[in-house]
């Protein structure tokens, strides 16, 4: 067994594990962790794979912004623990049957993928290669989705200024 | 394979040892310097000037009674000053120290440990996971003071990390890689024969908005004042740390010495030229050379005789150390050693201006509001980020 299969089982085992965590652990804020794990270690199998660009975004974006507001929002809520409920009946006949098959259909293609499968490794991280791609050959889908982000954000804050019966403009002038 | 593990075990720890015991002398750097601002003597009577003060703070830290509060989160508030602290140090990982190599064990290595392409972006990844070690802490101490740190400094360090990515992209833009190396190398030069090319003022476009822009988001992604809302004593008594004792809050306070060491050697990398002296490399000015020899030999000449008109501890101490600088300044001067000395010294000397300016902001500057902070990022710094990005862009482009 090389040093590199070595990284990548004990990166896997640590990403599955801290996967699962966030399922079962109680307490959001521990859930929330356990997801920063999963999107860390998910880092280091890029790592490994020689992709050194997408490892730091994945920690940029990932765990560095996304968590950040998952927990941020959480401890303004002060999101307490939550009840361990017992399974509804609609879980436990559909949901565990559906969950199994799902995850052996993903296992089985995972599996017979991996044979034929032979990576290459990213040269320079990956930078040129992507950017190529993002800003020459789709560059209107990468700027469409851009503006979608801006549309949803001014519509959040639309939606956050408005109260009953005032407009949204008039608001904003009491408020400043 | 082996061995070459076993030099970067090496490497890794010489630059450990190297990097807390400056983080202890920065703490001294700081309150010394503190004290001349304000015309106080700062701490003198633990060594002579206080020297092992940081020592004698260390020893405290360690002895002090560790009390974990009633009602905490016990795991999290355990993991989250190793988090800072872990996170504060390895950034440095990545700063290359000079141009020169050297040899361990017949292995001949660069000065620094992780010379990876997406070098810059692996810094601000690192900071950017950062703020957990703040924001749990604040959370997981069950006490207002501390959430309501931890919750400020969470949404300043969202706020301010914008500006502060979004202003090492004319840099970026300027030499086309990430490398940290190969941003310093693109540096190199001289525009009207004597002003070095680096970025703070290299010829398409000089990046004195984005050296601003980076510099006061840094300030502010450290949690030092004027933006140390985090841990505002006289609002939150200590912040997210109010509840920490002992070696854990040394952690903390580890934590924030060694992110300002880091975010010094990013100003330096990106905008001051790095290792690279501010002189030409001809042969009129080749005496340069010697400065770092004659700084050395001035540093040993004070001290000794300031030893000699010492009383008690100290009187013969000071000397020692004195020859000592003495030895190294005439190490320095010799053939082979001079070329090898040159890149770490300028670096460090860089370092320090730039962290001499970090401990006079906070000893000059009152702290801001809250909503002034936010207004401040969001509306100033952020646009003044993006404004350089478009401009240094537009130089860039014209320049081809």
């Amino acid at each position: 067994m090389t040093l590199q299969m070595l990284v990548f089982l004990v990166l896997a085992a640590v990403t599955v594990a801290a996967a699962v965590n966030v399922v079962i652990l109680r307490h959001p804020i521990h859930s929330a962790i356990a997801l920063i794990v999963v999107m860390v270690s998910l880092a280091g199998v890029f790592l490994t794979l020689e992709a050194e660009f997408i490892a730091a975004l994945q920690i940029i974006v990932y765990a560095g912004a996304i968590m950040v507001l998952f927990v941020f929002v959480i401890m303004l809520l002060n999101a307490g623990e939550e009840e361990r409920t017992n399974m509804s009946r609609m879980a436990r006949y559909v949901g565990v049957p559906l969950a199994i098959v799902l995850l052996g259909e993903l296992a089985y293609q995972v599996g017979a993928a991996t044979f034929s499968m032979t990576a290459q490794p990213a040269a320079n991280g990956a930078i040129h290669g992507l950017s190529m791609l993002l800003f020459q050959d789709f560059v209107f889908p990468f700027e469409l989705t851009s503006i979608l982000i801006l549309i949803a954000i001014l519509g959040a804050l639309v939606l956050a200024q408005r109260r009953e019966g005032v407009p949204a403009k008039r608001e904003q002038q009491n408020v400043s | 394979m082996g061995v070459i593990l076993l030099v970067s075990l090496i490497k890794v720890a010489v630059l450990m040892f190297f990097v807390l015991t400056s983080v202890a002398y920065l703490v001294w750097f700081e309150r010394k310097l503190a004290a001349h601002l304000q015309g106080r003597w700062g701490p003198y009577r633990v060594g002579p000037h206080g020297l092992l003060q940081p020592l004698a703070d260390g020893a405290k830290f360690l002895l002090k009674e560790d009390i974990t509060p009633a009602g905490v989160d016990r795991f999290v508030y355990y993991i989250a000053p190793l988090v800072t602290m872990t996170l504060a140090i390895s950034g440095i990982a990545m700063v290359p120290f000079g141009p020169a190599e050297i040899r361990i064990l017949g292995v001949t290595t660069p000065l620094v440990i992780a010379n990876i392409n997406v070098g810059l972006l692996a810094i601000f990844a690192i900071t950017s996971v950062g703020v957990y070690g703040v924001a749990l802490a604040g959370w997981s101490s069950n006490s207002k003071y501390s959430l309501l740190g931890g919750l400020r400094s969470s949404a300043q360090m969202v706020s301010y990390e914008l500006s502060l990515t979004l202003s090492v992209v004319g840099v970026l833009l300027l030499a086309g890689s990430f490398n940290l190396s190969e941003l310093i190398v693109r540096q190199g030069g001289f525009s009207w024969r004597y002003i070095p090319q680096w970025n703070l003022f290299s010829p398409p476009f000089p990046q004195v908005l984005g050296f601003v822009c980076y510099f006061i988001s840094a300030i502010a992604e450290t949690n030092r004042a004027p933006f140390d809302l985090a841990e505002a004593e006289s609002e939150i008594v200590a912040g997210y740390h109010t509840e920490y004792s002992s070696f854990k809050f040394a952690m903390f306070f580890l934590g924030e010495y060694a992110s300002m060491i880091t975010v010094a050697c990013l100003a330096t990398i990106l905008f001051l030229g790095g290792w690279l002296s501010p002189f030409p490399q001809t042969a009129s000015l080749y005496w340069t050379h010697y400065i770092p020899s004659a700084v050395l030999l001035i540093g040993a000449m004070a001290l000794i005789v300031d030893g000699v008109y010492y009383k008690g501890f100290g009187r013969i101490e000071l000397p020692v150390l004195g020859l000592v600088l003495f030895a190294l300044s005439f190490l320095c001067s010799r053939p082979g050693i001079i070329e090898g000395i040159q890149g770490p010294f300028w670096f460090l000397g860089k370092i320090l201006v730039v962290l001499f300016v970090y401990v006079w902001v906070r000893w000059t500057l009152p702290r801001f509001r809250y909503d002034q902070l936010m207004r401040f990022g969001w509306k100033f710094l952020f646009p003044l980020a993006l404004l350089n990005v478009v401009l240094t862009s537009l130089a860039v482009v014209m320049g081809k």
